[in-house]
């Protein structure tokens, strides 16, 4: 398979989970295509990357968290107002025809923007990627506590944060 | 509200998808910048030589080294010899008496030689000009 042919293999089968993951940190849209364009970059011009990768999709998930520190770290020292700006994004989740769930989506995407950027890799890794600790650890860097009580804050905000909606339409 | 049916219940909400456009923008420019790479050597025919030699390196090195003295004794016997007369065949008796004889002959001839005088230098012939100057001052 030729590099051309790996990349869209690669595009095909993880850019809908990068761009989630990524969209969930930058919280904008035009960053996170910058986001992905970097990821996909790399691997076009270091093939190699993903040889010593024991799992393709955690470890573009790596590069793509990595990718985004940087560019939110740039963009927030440029504009200091991004951060308030951020949490005043449109959802990260897709429209739902029922109002309640659409309540709720766009009640989870702000209590997500809420969280500290950190705290929202961990969630997301979690529940939208079914990662185990250990490989979110890995992903992000972390050690395997630090992943563990991220999550567990991170829960314990949004069910805070979400209750009386959640109670309301359960 | 339980933990595992909140978790559940968040896991469930489907995230926007990806904008269609931006595949063939993102792959184009990963093309484009693939292609601008400083070094266009491709390592692929090397890998594909590596893959396939690496299952028996040893075996393979016995192999180059088993053609490596075949080509060493072809090279070997190409070389021209120096000529030899071991090869030839030994001469005959009659051959080496006539040798012998002729040894002998001129073994002789060396050792006698002819004793010729040599030649009376001849009164009557031409002087040179200056001894024939001389000889008419003194006349």
């Amino acid at each position: 398979m030729s590099v051309a042919e790996d990349l869209e293999r690669l595009y095909d089968a993880h850019a809908q989970a990068l761009f989630a993951f990524v969209l969930g940190l930058t919280r904008d849209e035009s960053e996170t295509r910058e986001v992905l364009q970097d990821v996909f970059l790399k691997l076009a011009r270091q093939s190699e990357l993903l040889a010593g990768a024991r799992e393709e999709r955690a470890f573009l998930l790596h590069l793509a968290h990595n990718a985004s520190i940087d560019r939110v770290r740039r963009r927030e020292t440029r504009e200091p107002s991004y951060k308030r700006l951020a949490c005043e994004m449109t959802s990260l989740f897709a429209p739902a025809l029922d109002p309640d769930e659409q309540a709720l989506r766009d009640a989870l995407s702000e209590a997500l923007a809420e969280l500290p950027a950190e705290q929202r890799a961990v969630v997301h890794l979690k529940l939208w990627e079914g990662l185990t600790f250990e490989a979110i650890a890995e992903a992000l860097g972390i050690p395997l506590f630090t992943a563990a009580s991220r999550y567990r804050y991170a829960l314990d905000k949004l069910r805070k944060r979400l209750r009386p909606l959640y109670e309301e339409i359960k | 509200m339980k933990n595992d049916e909140f978790e559940q219940r968040l896991q469930r909400q489907p995230f926007r998808a990806v904008p269609e456009e931006w595949r063939s923008e993102i792959l184009q420019s990963a093309h484009l910048a693939r292609c601008l790479l400083p070094s266009t050597f491709d390592s692929r025919p090397l890998n594909w030589w590596r893959a396939w030699l690496w299952p028996n390196p040893r075996a393979w090195a016995g192999l180059a080294a088993a053609w490596a003295a075949i080509l060493v004794l072809i090279i070997a016997n190409r070389a021209p010899e120096p000529a030899s007369t071991a090869s030839l065949p030994a001469p005959s008796n009659q051959i080496l008496l006539v040798l012998t004889e002729q040894r002998r002959m001129l073994a002789k001839l060396i050792e006698s030689p002819t004793q010729t005088p040599a030649a009376e230098p001849n009164p009557a012939a031409p002087k040179p000009r200056s001894q024939r100057r001389l000889e008419f001052v003194t006349a």
